[in-house]
């Protein structure tokens, strides 16, 4: 058991190394070359590049679906329409799989998911259908952004562990948003309420436009809301982002797939590929530094972003 | 009101829902996906052109593919198309099943009928969101 504990950082630096060298390969080999390569090369490399990005994106704290749409589409030869379909169901599928544990342990709460989720859930049709609507190129830019934006946001936010919360806003106190949860490092029991309750709703409208339209997961936007906006403890914010996000991203990924925009060739192997990466990476959680980790995401991400936003302006084909 | 969260029975009912469902959804994905790589079923979507198209936006796709002005169009599709996306449908819709779980849980709590409205709303909206309603209705 340990001497695999111990093997695992090695697995997770030639995953990182791989990630970097595999997405410019692919590139390479999807342009004008697709017609010699056998149809299963491409779920077998979706499957591979999902294992690799699950693996990495747990222990940095980032959502598979934030890391998955920008690589994918900047390195795999599919159309964005199929990559952010796809990106929901990646997301979708993680946080259903997270889900039921996080509730059981009282690191997430059903009180504090559902209003925001229903928020999200109605703007994220209305950014799924205007990702439609919109040029695939000003998509690919506006994806860039954000992808930039969301790089800004990693290294400029400290989210609080435990954010004090002297007084409850009404809204808060009369839907009964507050929780008792144990944490797993000193034991203790700590209690926990929310504040600026409005101001964290308008903020998941937001959100839910985001996610619908890039079809990027939105856990990256919503620890920060309900933690450092609403007040809401680092562990329960985490894991309340993973119930919104499983509701979320139901209701956004049915206009892809009505659309057409779900191929089981794209969607089944970035799904699986994804959930056992996510597995490997649980197990990394608790052996490698975080500063480590997310300074690889970050140059990940920062990549994949100056990507999609020069293959929008028509920069890098 | 809400202070126990990992103790409330609406929890626990929701969590066990849900995994349930997600298993069942994951175990559907795994079998329906491994009989679509063994050339099972009669596919209109043929993987060998899916390949080559798969760089097209939707419509050229269809049009390309299967020949159909949209995915919408219907018409085009064979029962195993529709077989292989049975899982990954599964999976974006079983949070019906643990939402439409807590509403009677909610009801008989004090205060509790927000959440149940909330809950039934959310399980709604993913209904019409299934149905193609949203889909059509710019």
């Amino acid at each position: 058991m340990s001497t695999s504990i111990f093997s695992l950082p090695k697995l997770f630096n030639k995953s990182i190394t791989l990630l970097l060298l595999l997405g410019p390969k692919i590139c390479f080999a999807s342009q004008g070359k697709i017609e010699l390569l056998p149809w299963w090369f491409w779920p077998l490399a979706l499957f591979v590049t999902c294992f690799l990005i699950g693996v990495v994106a747990v222990p940095a704290g980032i959502g598979g679906g934030t890391l998955f749409v920008p690589i994918v589409g900047g390195f795999f030869p599919f159309h964005l329409d199929f990559v952010r379909g796809t990106g929901l169901l990646v997301a979708l599928a993680s946080a259903l799989s997270a889900g039921p544990m996080l509730l059981r342990h009282g690191l997430a709460s059903l009180r504090l998911a559902l209003p925001m989720a229903l928020v999200a859930s109605v703007t994220s049709i209305a950014g799924a259908i205007i990702g439609f609507a919109l040029p695939v190129s000003i998509i690919q830019v506006l994806l860039g952004v954000l992808i930039l934006a969301i790089v800004g946001l990693m290294l400029s936010v400290k989210n609080s562990e435990f954010p004090n919360v002297s007084k409850p806003d009404a809204l808060g106190v009369m839907l009964g948003i507050r929780g008792v949860f144990i944490d797993g490092s000193t034991g203790k029991e700590v209690g926990w309420q929310v504040h600026r309750t409005p101001f964290g709703i308008l903020l998941f409208v937001v959100i839910g436009i985001l996610a619908g339209m890039f079809g990027i997961g939105a856990g990256w936007a919503n620890v920060p809301a309900l933690n450092l906006v609403m007040g809401a403890p680092l562990k329960i914010a985490a894991g309340s982002s993973s119930v919104v996000l499983s509701m979320v991203d139901s209701v956004a990924a049915w206009v892809y797939i009505n659309r057409g925009a779900a191929l089981p060739l794209i969607a089944v192997p970035s799904v699986l590929g994804m959930l056992l990466g996510a597995k490997i990476g649980a197990r990394l959680l608790h052996v490698l530094p975080s500063k480590t980790l997310r300074r690889l995401v970050i140059a990940v991400l920062v990549f994949a972003g100056l990507r999609a936003f020069s293959k929008g302006l028509g920069l890098w084909a | 009101m809400g202070v126990n969260v990992f103790g409330d029975p609406e929890t626990r009912r929701y969590a066990l829902l849900l995994e349930w469902g997600t298993n069942v959804g994951l175990l559907l994905t795994v079998l329906l996906f491994g009989s679509y790589l063994v050339g099972f079923w009669e596919l209109a979507l043929q993987p060998d052109r899916v390949i080559a198209h798969w760089h097209l936006p939707l419509e050229d796709f269809y049009s390309a593919v299967v020949g159909a002005q949209a995915a919408t169009a219907g018409g085009w599709s064979s029962l195993g198309d529709q077989v292989n996306l049975l899982g990954i449908k599964w999976l974006a819709l079983c949070t019906l099943i643990p939402l439409a779980g807590v509403v009677p849980i909610y009801l008989k709590l004090p205060g509790g009928v927000v959440f149940a409205v909330i809950a039934a709303l959310e399980g709604g909206l993913l209904v019409a969101s299934a149905s193609g309603l949203m889909t059509f209705a710019h």
